[in-house]
């Protein structure tokens, strides 16, 4: 399998699909039936399956794709983990593909780097840190060769690799990145000496993640083809490296942590999957203190109504389950409302899932990431506890929210 | 003080109220010249504001300022694009925070109507974010509106001024011009900045779209280093290893450099605006003296009753300080009127191009300080001309002028005499002092003595004159009286005439000024367009505007019938000092004469007789330079050219094999300021710059081809050609003069450009005119006593009055002729000094007889006629009640 067996997408009319869901929408219209030609490329892809490393790196020929590294690590002092999170976007600019130029923005890519810091934890007040990052991608350049954590680039530059998962970038502060050293190894760097910014701090920390697989990767969906809309095309690509042990080293305000805990990371690439008329998403990622991992979510209209619903779950004993829309059911709990934007969040959920039906609590309301500088959307984020119907914490993972305030176009 | 309080309240307002116009007059004058001198510098100092305000920027690093600017610039010496590698070499450089490519280019835009010109300005979106909010493009908002436009091959995002040229509403889709070819492209946004048209896109779409590949026209950088210095870029450009293709350019450089440029035409028009001040000083001078005259009865009186020389002395320079400050107050007024006008109405330079495109706005607060200056100069000239009226009335005899009896006292001639020899060898040494800063200051003092010497000499020249006066003129009554009355009292006169002469001294010189720059710049014309027509193209594409010709498209011209010769030319600009405005490169096949003097080309004066020059050594090439680029470079002839070899040449070792250029001549160049070099086209080709072909000069094979028609035909059959050898290129792009166009064009523009000039003499000389009416209506008024006993004596009013008139036209006559002769050693100043010193070019002295005859004759006639008139008012019984002895 080769990249170029994908190519027939590029017949398309590059600006139409980037433009929106609906623009793709009116596309599969035009083609005349629902197996378009992307759709084509996508059922061969999944024919040869996937691979990794390989499969971990950049596929530079979809319009988006992420790279999302969250965790979660003990800290004195506090019941409560540590919340961090360190994530890499592309987005795929179709209409400079013909540009020949060094500087061409073919691609941006984005970075984003949370620390989600409880009260009591090291006698911290309980607080979220939140910093980004973009620069401009024509598509081939690699990492620069030994480039160093500490190496700045007063140009912002990033890279991509499409061997293995190694996407950074780098500008006058230094370099953030996120690799793959194995197909069971990574390593992220993300820091910021940045400072408050709209009520929000958004530097004075220094966030470096070796994080080690104990299970093999789950493929979502279909071999990793996951459905999330009604028609055909409502897809992504998706996997998750669940129940990864991490060992970080985390710099707040100067002061050094070594730290261990767990982290999970989902890798998901796609021409823009949102199906028709879907306004946001819910999604949440747990890693059981029994080693089990759940994944759900739920594509949300603009009535906040479930359009579309899935996820899965995989014992410690590797049985995994892909959940059916009907296998799965949020309901809203506790609502919060952003000081900043004033968007309201329901940072509380009701779960129902074929493992059981499970509360939702966030270690802190306010895990809010305004991301308008980089990929333009305002979303939460943060660490949560599962708690059973007994009330007792089995899990910590992450919840993600988008479209609360504004449909999020991807 | 309080005595000479209650006598300035008292006394001296009486005066004023007997006589409102006069010392109305006298107040103008002042508030004139304080108005003019202060608005052209108001004028200034805003528009340079507008450009430091872009280096006071420059230190910020932390506050989110909607500038924009970076610390430093680094741009290409030569005019070609700067490689992006060099972008990413100084990315990595230790030390920089921020780098910032941009790529710039003029171009053609159209909607639906004719196509307007702007500028397109690529930019990196994030990193000029980094910046400050300026030059960020903006997506609009609404439902078309998408973040990724910004980095959209096909959209553009214009600001305020390109939105304003385009018309309303901002037009959704524009049509721009690269080369032959028009691009339709979105407007997918705004822009905050720039005060020119431009429209910003994402950087490498605008380097796709100009044909540029990795091209950059400037790159941004920030330094940790606080400090943006001149010396610090040179330390910069040594340790990030760069070499002279680039250079780096401090903010503060572009300004100094704009300071530079536009300095000498500053200075002159300060100085031209402060004319109309020192004219004033003169017209305080005449009405003080008159009315210190008519008034020396009384001052008597107050010296009888105990009032002191000194306070006598304090009090008239106290009026003039009164009379001054309200000048000057008024003057101060109309000058911020005058200036908001000339910033609204004309661009910050007041025409003269070298500040163009930037709308200031009038800096009166920052400039507080120069308001105080002019009114103190305003206070001073009047306290100048009130100096010799207050020495008179401290020396004089309260014992004779109490009965009214006081005449003047035989002057001491041989003292005043030695006064003015002294100030007029003064002059001449001020003269030839050497320029400072760049600036003629010397020669400037020097005018002004040479003024005030030549006026403080009048009644010994008005002595020698009568001396020599024929006999016959004794003969009949009136010129006989007038004659006898100037004899005797010549001080009268000279006061009268001051005024006069000064500000005609003046407007002779300006004129002889300006008609020789006309007459030379004329002769320069002639020599410097020896063809019958001049070709050049423009393309939009490029930052210098000018398309190159196709080389095969002057073979196919040298073939045509009718054309005789094509020569061709390639002008390029060049940056061989940061600090400098950029220098012109000019390459020709130069055809040298026996002297070895390429043929065409104007010599500077100096030349002419020079002989061959022999080049320094072997690997030498010639270059001609204008006398600015001398000046400015301290070249002499004979001698290398070293910073013209540095920035032309890709080695940077001084003792390699390459060719160095050497100054084989000096020619005079009115057309470029900043400079400009002349070489072999051979010899710039082996220099790091390909020449081009700019310019193409065509001589036609006949003289026929001067009939229009025959023009017409041939002009149509090269269109043809260049679009048939441009890739099917628009032929409007060509375009074509004949040498008589360009020859009427440039004289059009000299002569609008030196309209201010003119008319700032008309004011000199109508302020002159006013004072020669002020003069003479108060001598007339002094005289009431002389003229009863005329009267007594028989002479009929009709008489009286033809005598006033005849002294008019006598002392008029001296005004012209000292008027005249002072003017013309002034022009000498401004042709020979002034000049060659301030805009580094050097001009024929060449006298227009019939403008000047025509001065001095308006000189006289309006001065004769004036104090007819008024003589004929003031001496009417009637009209004396009635005007209160006030004209």
């Amino acid at each position: 399998m080769n990249h170029n067996a994908i190519r027939p997408s590029q017949a398309i009319n590059r600006r139409q699909l980037l433009r929106s869901a609906a623009a793709q929408l009116a596309l599969g219209a035009g083609v005349g039936c629902g197996l378009g030609p992307h759709n084509a490329a996508w059922a061969q892809l999944s024919t040869d399956g996937l691979v990794f490393p390989r499969d971990l790196g950049s596929h530079n020929n979809f319009d988006i794709e992420w790279w999302y590294l969250t965790g979660y690590v003990a800290v004195a002092g506090s019941a409560t983990p540590l919340g961090l999170q360190v994530t890499f976007f592309r987005k795929r600019i179709a209409s400079n593909a013909e540009l020949t130029q060094q500087l061409a923005a073919k691609h941006l890519v984005f970075a984003h780097a949370a620390l989600a810091i409880p009260p009591g934890a090291d006698g911290y007040t309980g607080q979220l840190r939140h910093s980004q990052r973009t620069a401009r991608w024509n598509g081939h350049t690699q990492r620069p060769s030994n480039v160093q954590v500490t190496d700045n680039r007063a140009y912002p530059g990033a890279w991509a690799s499409t061997e293995l998962m190694d996407v950074g970038i780098a500008n006058a502060d230094g370099t953030w990145h996120m690799s793959s050293t194995t197909d069971k190894q990574f390593t992220a760097n993300a820091h910021s000496t940045g400072d408050h910014k709209n009520g929000i701090h958004t530097g004075g920390f220094n966030v470096s993640v070796l994080a080690s697989a104990s299970q093999p990767p789950i493929l979502q969906g279909n071999k990793g083809l996951s459905q999330k809309g009604p028609a055909q095309r409502d897809t992504s690509w998706y996997t998750t490296h669940p129940q990864l042990q991490l060992r970080a080293k985390l710099d707040i305000d100067g002061v050094s942590h070594a730290l261990t805990g767990r982290g999970w990371l989902d890798h998901e690439w796609s021409h823009g999957f949102m199906p028709e008329g879907a306004a946001g998403w819910d999604w949440v990622g747990f890693n059981f203190d029994d080693g089990t991992a759940l994944t759900a979510f739920q594509l949300r209209d603009t009535q906040q109504q479930t359009l579309w619903a899935g996820g899965s779950h995989r014992t410690v004993q590797g049985q995994l389950r892909t959940y059916k829309p009907a296998d799965v059911v949020f309901i809203p709990g506790d609502m919060w409302q952003s000081p900043r934007t004033g968007i309201k969040y329901p940072v509380g959920w009701r779960l129902n899932t074929p493992l059981g039906a499970f509360d939702v609590q966030p270690v802190m309301p306010d895990q809010e990431l305004d991301s308008r500088q980089s990929t333009g959307t305002v979303y939460w984020e943060g660490l949560c506890g599962l708690h059973n119907a007994q009330g007792h914490r089995v899990a910590w993972g992450y919840l993600e929210m988008t479209g609360y305030g504004q449909s999020i176009r991807l | 003080m309080r005595t000479l309080a209650s006598l300035l309240r008292t006394y001296s307002v009486g005066e004023v109220a007997q006589h409102p116009w006069r010392t109305l007059t006298a107040t103008l004058t002042i508030a004139l010249g304080v108005a003019l001198a202060l608005a052209v510098h108001l004028i200034n100092a805003s528009a340079l504001a507008e450009f430091s305000r872009a280096s006071d920027q420059a230190s910020r690093n932390t506050q989110g300022l909607l500038s924009g600017e970076p610390m430093w610039w680094l741009r290409s010496s030569a005019n070609a694009p700067i490689p992006s590698d060099v972008l990413m070499h100084i990315s990595t450089q230790a030390g920089v925070s921020h780098v910032l490519p941009v790529v710039e280019a003029n171009v053609a835009v159209r909607t639906n109507s004719a196509p307007i010109t702007v500028q397109l300005r690529g930019v990196d979106a994030l990193a000029q974010a980094q910046l400050g909010l300026n030059w960020v493009p903006m997506a609009h908002n609404n439902a078309d509106g998408d973040r990724l436009d910004l980095f959209a091959p096909d959209a553009v995002f214009i600001n305020a001024a390109a939105a304003n040229l385009l018309g309303q509403p901002t037009p959704s889709v524009l049509q721009l011009q690269v080369g032959t070819v028009w691009h339709n492209l979105r407007v997918a946004g705004t822009v905050k900045g720039g005060r020119q048209a431009t429209l910003v896109m994402d950087i490498a779409a605008a380097q796709q779209l100009l044909s540029l590949d990795d091209g950059l026209t400037r790159i941004g950088i920030n330094t940790a280093v606080n400090t943006a210095q001149p010396e610090t870029a040179k330390q910069l450009m040594t340790q990030w290893g760069l070499d002279a293709s680039v250079y780096i350019q401090a903010p503060e450089q572009e300004a100094s450099r704009l300071i530079n440029m536009t300095r000498a035409y500053r200075v002159n028009l300060s100085v031209l605006a402060l004319v109309a001040l020192f004219t004033g000083a003169f017209l305080v001078f005449s009405v003080l003296s008159l009315s210190v005259a008519k008034r020396l009865p009384q001052f008597a009186l107050l010296g009888v009753l105990g009032c002191t020389p000194r306070m006598r002395m304090a009090l008239v320079l106290a009026e003039a300080c009164v009379l001054g400050l309200v000048g000057s107050l008024l003057g101060v007024l109309l000058a911020i009127g005058l200036a908001s006008l000339a910033l609204h109405v004309l661009n910050g330079d007041l025409g003269g191009g070298m500040l163009a495109s930037r709308e200031p706005v009038l800096q009166l607060w920052a400039n507080v300080g120069a308001v105080v200056g002019f009114m103190a100069l305003g206070t001073a000239a009047t306290l100048f001309g009130a100096w010799w009226p207050a020495r008179s009335v401290a020396n004089v005899a309260p014992a004779i002028a109490i009965k009214g009896l006081y005449v003047e006292k035989a002057h001491n001639n041989q003292q005043q005499w030695w006064w003015g020899v002294a100030l007029l060898a003064s002059s001449a040494l001020a003269i030839n002092a050497p320029p400072i800063w760049d600036m003629p200051l010397g020669a400037y003092i020097g005018i002004g003595l040479l003024l005030v010497g030549g006026l403080v000499c009048l009644p010994v020249v008005v002595a020698w004159l009568l001396a020599h006066t024929p006999q016959r003129l004794y003969q009949r009554m009136l010129p006989m009286l007038a004659l006898t009355r100037a004899q005797r009292i010549p001080y009268a006169g000279t006061v009268a005439i001051s005024g006069v002469v000064a500000s005609l001294a003046l407007a002779v010189a300006l004129t002889v000024m300006v008609s020789s720059f006309r007459g030379s710049v004329t002769q320069w014309l002639d020599t410097i367009l020896p063809a019958d027509m001049y070709l050049r193209a423009s393309a939009p594409n490029s930052s210098t505007d000018t398309r190159a010709f196709n080389p095969q498209f002057v073979d196919q011209l040298r073939q045509q019938q009718d054309v005789k010769r094509a020569s061709i030319q390639h002008t390029s600009l060049l940056t061989l000092d940061p600090n400098q405005p950029q220098v012109a490169l000019i390459a020709r096949d130069l055809q040298l004469d026996a002297s070895g003097w390429p043929l065409d080309l104007p010599a500077a004066p100096m030349m002419t007789n020079a002989g061959r020059v022999v080049a320094p050594g072997a690997n030498h090439y010639p270059v001609w330079v204008s006398e600015a680029l001398r000046d400015t470079y301290g070249l002499s002839v004979g001698q290398p050219f070293e910073q013209l070899f540095a920035r032309t040449t890709h080695s940077r070792q001084p003792n390699d094999t390459s060719q160095h250029p050497y100054v084989a001549g000096i020619w005079r160049d009115y057309a470029r300021q900043s400079g400009s070099i002349v070489v072999h086209w051979d010899d710039l080709a082996n220099t790091n710059i390909t020449p081009a072909i700019s310019d193409i000069a065509v001589t036609f094979a006949s003289d026929q081809e001067d009939t229009p028609a025959v023009l017409k035909g041939l002009q149509s059959t090269i269109r043809a050609l260049y679009s048939s050898t441009h890739d099917n290129a628009p032929s409007t792009e060509l375009n074509m003069a004949t040498t008589g166009d360009i020859r009427a064009q440039s004289l059009r523009i000299f002569d609008r450009s030196f309209a201010v000039t003119q008319w700032l003499q008309l004011v000199a000389i109508g302020i002159g005119l006013f004072g020669v009416a002020a003069s003479v209506s108060a001598q007339v008024l002094a005289r009431q006593r002389e003229f009863g006993l005329l009267a007594h004596l028989g002479l009929e009013p009709r008489q009286v009055q033809g005598l006033v008139t005849t002294e008019a036209l006598l002392w008029s006559s001296v005004a012209a002729v000292v008027g005249l002769l002072l003017g013309l050693v002034v022009s000498a100043v401004l042709v020979f000094v002034v000049n060659p010193q301030s805009f580094h070019w050097t001009m024929d002295w060449q006298l227009p007889p019939w403008r000047l005859a025509g001065l001095c004759a308006a000189v006289v006639v309006c001065g004769t006629l004036t104090s007819a008139w008024v003589a004929r008012r003031a001496l009417s019984m009637q009209a004396v009640q009635t005007v209160k002895q006030d004209w």
